[in-house]
């Protein structure tokens, strides 16, 4: 007996995704109870509004686990201008979309390496580096806000941001895919193995033969060329580009990891969880938008919830197990 | 005599095991109690009874005849009873005064400023107590590793501790520093201070106590005084058998090919012009001080440091620009000294940590891991390195005593069958069973052609283990060993830099 109830806090403690999963079961018994008007069209809506949060919370996901305070602040940047870039090269033929994938992973590329190149070679404090590169990012949105027109969606984007198969979205197949891949990675690979060595202790993992340099570049480039990604597919769905396309992934990105039991210190990820986290966190926001409050006043409430889940979790996610 | 401090009957268990069966020892003023016993035998837990951090179960103590029940760390503090622990605990950006005096800082007039003038006058009293030349406003982080623990000991006698106890005190000190410390523990006694004085390090445990008590599994093993006990009879008491001989017979000699040759390495202020060689099946010891260069030499070698100039080549082949993923890929394996912070990733599991340097050999396509395969590698390594769980996959390192958790670094590197094995200090903080094991494990190692280069600040485990023992001073190779047996005193000479020419032109 008491073994069992050992084993099942242990359980609660190494599978730290299951607190999203039950937040998420709980807010969706909740409004199913309370209003009629949440129906299963509209958690659609609320799997694809996750999807699309999922892709830079992966990226996030990445650049935390590799510890020391590291962290990605230039995603929403990143969305925006890939959303522009989208726009912008779009001819609306498939040939002309192929162009468009191009610039877009290029940028996502280019960004990236312009992260890690900041924080590794210079060693400038992630924060730092990603808030001036997403700063940066920006600025040339601006520059390119202008010469913006009308928008000739490529029918494959269209497909892909906006399409079903069979009643399901793409985007939502696309995340559950995504999942899976950073899942294996993570959980299965060598590169995942060294990630969380890294995140744990640069020292040992240095000392182990681990090119620390080499994993952490790489989850600042993985990030930024998801971001890139969800820019160009955030650009199929609104059908055009503005200039705050990509500002609310900065809190969901991070907030998402967070809720999903990512440690925060680093060392230790769970793709799933990231994605239930998000799936809590939008599903959070689409509570209050039944319940009618102002936007203001969602973000705000999106914002407490963050501190509280780090707050209650200061001892069960935000430290090390022990 | 009086009594400074009386333990009786104390009995400690978590979660259902006993750790402390009814341990009783005694204090008296201006006297020190050595406390010895392997890792897990009770020492951390009676003394975090005796700091408020536990209460025990059963069992009273008196401190000067009163009763003394703390209830948390600073009922001790209040009581004076001091702590000086092995990782000590100062704050190396605050200076010396504000260290001594950073819970509770004199106020000035009542006002909320420090009242510099009485914490430095406070401060240089206790600092010319423990004979510590050095002005009260320096940072710490410009102190050595001796002069912080004096600091630490100054800090105890600004709070008037009547009781102060040593955790491992000497193992990151240099043998000058030893001894400086020793005079001070000698002046804390006459001052009628009682000491308690935990250390696997033997030798100093009967240089400073005046009686000694030892513990195995929770129990008192004996006690009595210094004067008999012996360190053969303290160690049979440890491990509740007697121990003929620590140091295993080598079966094998070492064989002809060189395996490590290091020409002329240099570093300034850390290397000068080192060459050394190992060859196959050779332990190659290297004597010298704490900051004499012998663990930089070793972290130049794998390519954690960076050097000036010289050539380091293995199996005959150069090793250019080393970085620890080159070193590693041409065979060189390095046990490190800070095994907590560097040689292992404490939450990871056994299995995890057992794989870590060598991932691509469990791979599979695509770099997928055969989890299957490391439990199975990672089981038979505990069983080869006779590890106290088969749980490999379960158990995370931390949770591993000392002893276990060296195994599984050396486990780790093993299963890449190193031509060159670095062990930098490969027993500290280790207990007596564990060591004998790791002595094994090295044996073995020669026996199958590796080449060993050990460092050691225990120049009984270098003499006891080594086939030439090389002395190094201010980053210099001093003098050079090659036969057994060794002369003690004249590697000591070296070490400590008064230049020893016996077999130097060898």
């Amino acid at each position: 007996m008491a073994e069992q109830r050992q084993s099942l806090s242990v359980a609660l403690r190494e599978k730290r995704w299951i607190w999203p999963l039950l937040g998420f079961l709980v807010l969706w018994a909740i409004l199913t109870a309370l209003t009629a008007r949440f129906s299963l069209s509209s958690l659609t809506g609320v799997a694809q509004s996750a999807a699309f949060l999922l892709l830079p919370a992966l990226g996030q996901m990445l650049v935390v686990t590799t510890g020391r305070g590291n962290i990605d602040l230039s995603i929403p940047s990143t969305v925006t201008l890939a959303a522009y870039l989208t726009v912008l090269s779009s001819s609306g033929s498939e040939a002309g979309f192929g162009v468009t994938l191009v610039l877009v992973l290029a940028l996502g590329l280019l960004a990236g390496a312009f992260n890690a190149g900041l924080v590794l070679l210079l060693r400038i404090p992630a924060m730092i580096a990603t808030l001036a590169s997403g700063y940066i990012l920006a600025t040339a949105t601006l520059s390119v806000n202008a010469r913006i027109g009308s928008f000739a969606k490529p029918p494959l984007l269209a497909w892909l941001a906006t399409g079903r198969v069979s009643g399901v979205p793409v985007m939502v197949i696309i995340a559950v895919v995504a999942t899976v891949l950073f899942a294996v990675l993570l959980g299965r690979s060598a590169w995942g193995r060294k990630l969380f060595a890294v995140g744990q202790s640069v020292e040992a993992a240095r000392l182990a033969g681990v090119r620390v340099w080499a994993v952490t570049a790489s989850t600042f480039v993985l990030s930024a060329v998801l971001s890139s990604l969800t820019g160009m597919l955030l650009a199929g769905y609104a059908s055009g580009a503005f200039l705050e396309m990509g500002t609310p992934y900065l809190l969901q990105s991070v907030g998402a990891v967070v809720l999903g039991g990512t440690l925060i210190a680093g060392g230790s990820a769970t793709a799933f969880g990231t994605l239930l986290g998000g799936l809590l966190l939008v599903m959070i926001v689409t509570t209050m938008q039944v319940a009618g409050l102002p936007p203001g006043a969602q973000d705000i409430l999106q914002g407490i919830v963050i501190i509280a889940v780090l707050s209650v979790a200061g001892g069960r996610m935000g430290r090390r197990l022990s | 005599m009086s009594t400074l401090l009386e333990v009786s009957g104390l009995t400690k268990s978590f979660f259902g095991v006993t750790v402390l069966h009814g341990v009783d020892f005694v204090v008296r003023p201006g006297e020190a109690l050595g406390l010895v016993g392997e890792n897990g035998s009770g020492k951390s837990t009676s003394m975090n009874i005796l700091g408020g951090v536990h209460r025990p179960e059963a069992g009273t103590m008196r401190l000067d005849g009163q009763a003394y029940a703390p209830q948390n760390p600073k009922d001790a503090i209040s009581a004076g009873i001091a702590f000086i622990h092995q990782e000590l605990n100062l704050f190396p950006n605050l200076s010396v005064e504000e260290n001594l005096f950073v819970d509770a800082f004199p106020r000035w007039n009542g006002l909320p400023f420090i009242d510099r003038r009485a914490i430095r006058a406070q401060t240089e009293a206790v600092l010319h107590e423990v004979d510590l030349d050095i002005r009260p406003s320096t940072p710490v982080a410009r102190l050595s590793q001796g002069e912080r623990q004096l600091v630490e000991i100054a800090k105890a006698l600004s709070r008037k501790a009547r009781l102060i106890i040593f955790d491992e005190p000497t193992t990151s000190l240099t043998r000058p520093e030893v001894d400086r410390l020793f005079g001070i523990i000698a002046k804390l006694k006459a001052r009628g201070i009682g000491i308690i004085y935990i250390s696997h390090a033997l030798e100093d445990v009967l240089a400073v106590c005046d009686s000694i008590a030892v513990l195995r599994d929770g129990h008192l093993a004996g006690a009595g005084p210094a004067s008999e006990m012996p360190i053969g009879r303290m160690i049979s008491l440890m491990v509740g058998r007697s121990i003929d001989t620590i140091y295993p017979d080598r079966q094998t000699a070492p064989g002809k090919q060189v395996v490590l040759a290091v020409e002329a390495l240099s570093q300034p202020g850390v290397a000068e012009k080192i060459s050394l060689e190992v060859r196959a099946g050779e332990i190659v010891g290297l004597a010298g001080l704490m900051g004499s260069g012998r663990s930089e030499l070793a972290r130049m070698i794998f390519g954690l440091d960076r050097f000036a100039s010289g050539t380091i080549r293995v199996n005959g082949q150069p090793l250019d620009d080393p970085t620890p993923e080159k070193a590693i890929e041409a065979g060189i394996a390095f046990l490190t000294e800070d095994r907590r912070g560097e040689g292992l990733l404490m939450d990871f599991t056994i299995a995890e940590n057992t794989v870590i340097a060598s991932l691509d050999s469990v791979a599979g396509p695509l770099g997928i891991l055969d989890n299957k395969r490391i439990a199975s590698v990672s089981r038979e390594m505990g069983r080869s390195m006779h590890l106290s769980t088969d749980k490999v996959e379960e158990t995370r390192v931390k949770h591993l005593s000392g002893g276990n958790q060296q195994k599984v670094v050396i486990g780790k590197w093993l299963r890449r069958e190193p031509t060159l094995f670095i062990l930098d200090e490969p027993t500290r903080g280790i207990d007596v069973g564990a060591k004998q094991e790791v002595y094994r494990i090295i044996n073995a190692l020669t026996a199958r052609g590796s080449g060993v280069l050990l460092i050691s600040s225990e120049i009984e485990e270098l003499i006891g283990l080594s086939d030439r023992i090389l002395t190094i001073s201010r980053g210099e190779i001093v003098a050079e060993f090659n036969n057994r047996p060794f002369d003690r005193e004249a590697i000591m000479a070296a070490a400590t830099g008064q230049r020893a020419w016996e077999g130097a032109s060898a």
